[in-house]
Formats: structure tokens, sequence, C-alpha cells
């Protein structure tokens, strides 16, 4: 369970970060931060995606399966989205509807605007980035007692405004109006910026629908401060407004921070509030760059590159100079082999060796050749004579008086020499017996 | 002035500064580094060729060619100019064929100058011997052959036996045999 978490809201406007935590109340707000020079994270780091750079599109389809619900949800965002799929990130959200239809809620956002805040994120390592209308509305619930029905829910932040619808206790639509707190607060006269920000809640409103348009707004109010110019001007245009003050019974505040302070930051507030206790089913954008649960755990267990990387260097360093030593020291050792003795006359070893290696090329093994001979033949033949020439096939010469003999000489032959060959076998009468020449290639006759 | 950069460039910056360092690293540690190492090991390789070749190498492989060498060529005595190496290994060859028990027919004979091995630098002499004696003595003549250090091989040898006296095992011994030259 998480103890403590950072939310930071980066985009739109200055930035803002608290830091929170549980507690038995309800959230303790910890510290307030409006510079993340000197900000610590904690154990869990969430950011807040501004919900004007979102489109929104409620629609409503058959009660299906979830998994046939993404592909439908899909096929109609496309025919609705003002980019091509491949340029968008969008994620929905299904709530129970009437007659079997579901109301479902899709915010989309350009693929570059998410990115580039993904990457202004980056040094914060943010777990989960949130949408700030979600933010709005999560404060509005924990806060200002905002409950299940369907109202619109307008926040004058800082630097802009958040006019969201809520339906069902979630976000459904939102749209911001760059007009806020700080800039109505620098007019003096005309009343522009006033003018801009009456025109965009009017604006909003009639995107969230007839019915919300008639119920009016419920405006987020800091304790004190009725917000008076805004509820009359709209009053004057027949818009209702509630206003609503913040119940901080459920929010402890640490000695650093003041009740003043909490209305300035509302929104990163509401992301500490979603982070602590996720429904998981949170509108996220930022699903394919923020790795969670079981992928941060796979992250963690991979080391960084600000280890591997110093420790390759260091290693490819160590092999180098190991490398190097070796080479030398085998160099040196041979070196020193050859001038260790200074009788050693390199060109007469050389020329010594150069010949025994001619003499051992020259050599043949004739009495291990005699040998195999006289193993091959058979008892009765009797051997006349064995010549050997260098180069030339063996020849050994003999007779027997049983000419099957011949046959058997000529195979056991075979199994040790080449081309064996009998030659001129001839009866010799005197001797009652058959005279032959066996001739054989010796693989080791050499050249001549 | 107050040089805004972001993230992005900041990652792009970095990843150039690293890419120039590795290119400067390369060129002026790496490069120069592995030049040397190549002549290194080129120099390790020529005095390993050369301790090869002149018997000395440690490493097994030569040690076991070494040992082959040695098995075949047990002695060898360098050779000398032509006259006294002819001498010496006449010589040497009839106390060979006396000790083994053959009766020479005549005295070692001189047969003809072989080619001349001009790698070496040396030319090959053939001699030849002839006489009779027994089968057994022509083999204990073959065993010893190859404790002459003159001799280079036996270019042929040639057995024929005494149909006479085949009971007796005597045999009729001719070999030419080989020796080197300056």
């Amino acid at each position: 369970m998480i103890k403590t978490i950072t939310a930071i809201t980066n985009g739109t406007g200055a930035f803002q970060a608290v830091q929170m935590r549980r507690c038995d109340s309800g959230y303790e707000l910890l510290s307030v931060h409006d510079e993340s020079s000197g900000l610590a994270l904690s154990e869990m780091t969430v950011g807040g995606f501004d919900s004007g750079r979102t489109a929104f599109y409620r629609i409503k389809v058959p009660s299906v399966k979830s998994e046939q619900m993404d592909n439908l949800v899909r096929m109609q965002a496309e025919a609705l989205l003002p980019l091509p799929m491949e340029q968008m990130e969008l994620n929905w959200r299904s709530r129970r509807f009437e007659e079997g239809k579901a109301e479902v809620t899709i915010a989309a956002a350009r693929l570059i605007q998410l990115e580039r805040y993904q990457r202004e994120m980056e040094r914060f390592r943010p777990q989960r980035i949130y949408l700030s209308g979600e933010a709005v509305v999560k404060v509005w619930r924990e806060l200002y007692g905002g409950g299940e029905e369907t109202s619109a829910v307008v926040y004058v932040g800082p630097q802009n405004t958040h006019i969201c619808l809520s339906a069902g206790g979630r976000l459904t639509h939102a749209v911001s109006s760059d007009v806020g707190r700080a800039e109505l607060e620098k007019e003096v006269a005309g009343e522009g910026s006033l003018q801009r920000l009456i025109q965009d809640i009017r604006h909003g409103l009639e995107l969230f629908g007839e019915e919300v348009n008639a119920k009016g707004i419920e405006l987020l109010c800091e304790e004190g401060d009725s917000m008076s110019p805004v509820v009359e001007r709209l009053d004057r245009m027949g818009v209702e407004v509630r206003q609503m003050q913040a119940d901080m019974g459920k929010l402890k505040l640490s000695d650093s921070v003041s009740v003043s302070q909490v209305y300035w930051y509302l929104v990163p507030i509401g992301l500490g509030m979603m982070g602590l206790k996720e429904n998981g089913d949170e509108l996220d954008l930022f699903g394919r760059w923020l790795e969670t649960g079981e992928k941060d755990e796979k992250k963690r267990r991979v080391p960084s590159l600000k280890v591997t990387g110093p420790l390759a260097a260091v290693m490819l360093v160590v092999f180098f100079v190991i490398y190097g030593t070796i080479a030398t020291a085998r160099l040196t050792q041979k070196e020193k082999l050859l001038q260790t003795d200074p009788n050693i006359n390199v060109r007469e070893l050389e020329y010594e060796q150069a010949i025994k290696r001619y003499i051992a090329l020259q050599r043949v093994d004739l009495l291990e050749l005699l040998q195999t001979i006289t193993e091959c033949g058979p008892k009765d033949v009797m051997m006349d004579g064995f010549h050997y020439q260098k180069g030339q096939p063996v020849s050994v010469t003999a007779h027997t008086k049983n000419q099957d003999r011949i046959f058997d000489f000529r195979e056991a032959l075979q199994k040790h020499f080449s081309t064996v060959r009998v030659q001129n076998p001839t009866f010799d009468k005197a001797k009652k017996a058959t005279k032959f020449t066996l001739t054989f290639e010796y693989k080791k006759t050499g050249k001549r | 002035m107050d040089l805004q950069i972001s993230t992005r460039d900041k990652r792009a910056l970095a990843i150039g500064g690293i890419g120039v360092l590795v290119m400067v690293l390369y060129a002026y540690v790496v490069n120069p580094w592995l030049a040397h190492q190549a002549a290194l090991q080129e120099r390790v390789e020529q005095q390993e060729q050369l301790l090869e070749r002149i018997g000395m190498s440690a490493s097994p492989k030569a040690k076991m060619a070494q040992m082959l060498l040695a098995k075949k060529v047990p002695t060898y005595t360098m050779p000398e100019e032509e006259d006294m190496q002819r001498l010496i290994f006449e010589r040497e060859f009839d106390k060979q064929l006396k000790k083994a028990g053959v009766k020479p027919k005549s005295m070692p004979q001189f047969i003809s100058q072989g080619k001349k091995i001009s790698q070496l630098g040396v030319k090959m002499l053939k001699i030849q011997g002839e006489g009779k004696c027994k089968f057994e003595q022509a083999l204990d003549l073959l065993a010893a052959m190859y404790e002459n250090p003159h001799l280079v091989s036996v270019e042929e040898f040639k057995l024929t036996c005494d149909e006479k006296k085949r009971n007796e095992r005597l045999v009729d011994v001719s070999l030419t045999v080989t020796t080197l030259t300056k």
C-alpha cells in the first residue's frame, strides 16, 4: 500500500506539486510546491495532463462483452476523431445506462502532445498520469460533497478554469478556459477576461447537453470568497450557480500548509487522492509510455544503464590492459628464450632443423613393411624375394603349391596396401609349384 | 542571455557528446592501441614461428612435432664436403654391414650423385652395398640402419632367397643408401 504520494501538474499554467498521504480522517496534505527545484519525490508520483487538450466524446453502444466493447468503441471513435487513429491515443470508460445500452466516455488526445508531456514529466518518473478533469471531479466528490448525479463542475484554477461534466461520480466530459484566477484578479477594467470565462462556461454547458444546461453549475469556491463577479454575470445570463464550499474534515493539513493554499492546489490534490485511492478505471492515455505493476518489477530487476554503462567501460579497459599485458609478456618470454643462451646460433639451428625435417620425410620404415608382408603370407607360400625402390611399387616374389593361397595372400595384402597386383604367375615343373610376383603401392615409398 | 534547453535537446546534446567522445577515443586511443597490439601480435607470431623452426617452441603442437622428428631422425651429423662425407659415410655403412653379419661381396660403392636440394644447399649421394647373410641378420641391419648419423634414407632394398640354402635362410642383400654433402 502506498504511504506517501507526490502529485504534479506541469502542463498549462504554472508548476504545482503536493505531497500527501492517507490518514484516518481521509487524506493529509503534507506540503505544497510551486517550483520543481528542491522537490523530493515520494514512493509514488502521479502527473496531471490538462483535460483541455483532450477531446471527449460520449456515445451510446449496446451492452456487449468487454472484449467486443473495445472493438465497437474504437470503430465508432474512428468516425468521430478529427485525425487518423495512428495520430491519436484514446481511452474509454463505460457506465450502465438505460434500455440495455451503455454510455461510453471516450477521451482522445494527439499522440504528439502526449509524447511531449510525457517527456516533460520524465524527470519526475511518474507511475501514472491522470487527466486534470478527473482530479477536479475527484476533489469535488471528496471535499465538496459531490455525488453520483449528473453535474457540471467548475473550478477556476490559478492559471485556467476546468469545466467538467460528472456523471455517476466520474468525469464524462471536460473543457477548459485559459482564463484563471490570476488573470481575473489582475484585471481592473474592461472585464474582457471575465467575459471570455463566462463564454467558455456557457460553451461547455451547451456541449454537456440541455439537461445539464438547465441544472446550472457547481462552482468550487474558496472559503470566504464567493467569486461574486463570476456568479453575478452567470446569474444574469440565466445560468444557475451553486457555490460549493470545501469540507476540510476530510483533508488534514500539516503545519506547513494553510487553508488558503488548498484552493490553489485543488488539481494536484485531486490527483494525489486518485493515486492514493485508485479505482483502476481512470481514463489512461499514457499507458503505452508508463510501465506499471509487473513491468515496473521487471524494470527494477534490469540494472540501469547508469550502473551497467560505467561497469562495462571499466571491464573494457581491464580487458584492454590484460590483453596488452599478456601479449607483451608472451613476446618478452619468447625473446628471452632466444637470448638466454649466447651460444645459440639461430641460423644454424634453423638449418639443422630444416635438414632433419627433410630427412624425416625421406625415411620409410622398411622393417615394419617386411613384418607386415611376412604376417600376410599364408603358411604354404614360400617367399623368394623382396624388392623396394623409392618411387616404385614394392614387389614380393614367392611360390606355392596351392594356387588358392595366391588369392589369400593378395587379399591379406589388400588390407594394408593399395593396388595389389599378381604378375607373371607361372607353373614351375621342377618345383611343382606356381611362381608369382605380387606388386603393390606402399604409402611411404616417397618420391624419387 | 537566458538559454532555454528542453529535455529533448539535452538528450540530443548528451548523445551527440557521447558520440564525439567515442569518435575521439577511437581515433586517439582505441585505433592506435589496436595497431600497436596487431604489431605486437605479429612479432609474437614471428618469434613463435622462429622458435618452432629451431625446435625450441613450448607449444604442445610444436612439442609433439619435435617428438615425432626425434623418433624418425634420432641422430644426425651435419654434412661435410663431398670427399670427406663419402669417406665418413662409406666407412660407417661398411661398419654397419659387418656388425649385422652381412658378408659383403665388395666394398660399398658410390653409384651416383642425386639431385641437388636447392632449398637446403646440399647434394645427395647414393652408395650401394651388397652381401650375403641370414634373413634375420638382414632384419637386424634394417633395424640399426637409422643409427648411422650420416644416413638420409634407404633408397633401394633387395632381398633374394638363396634357393640352394633355403633351409639355412640365407639371402642375398642389396642396399642403396643416401647421404648429404655440402
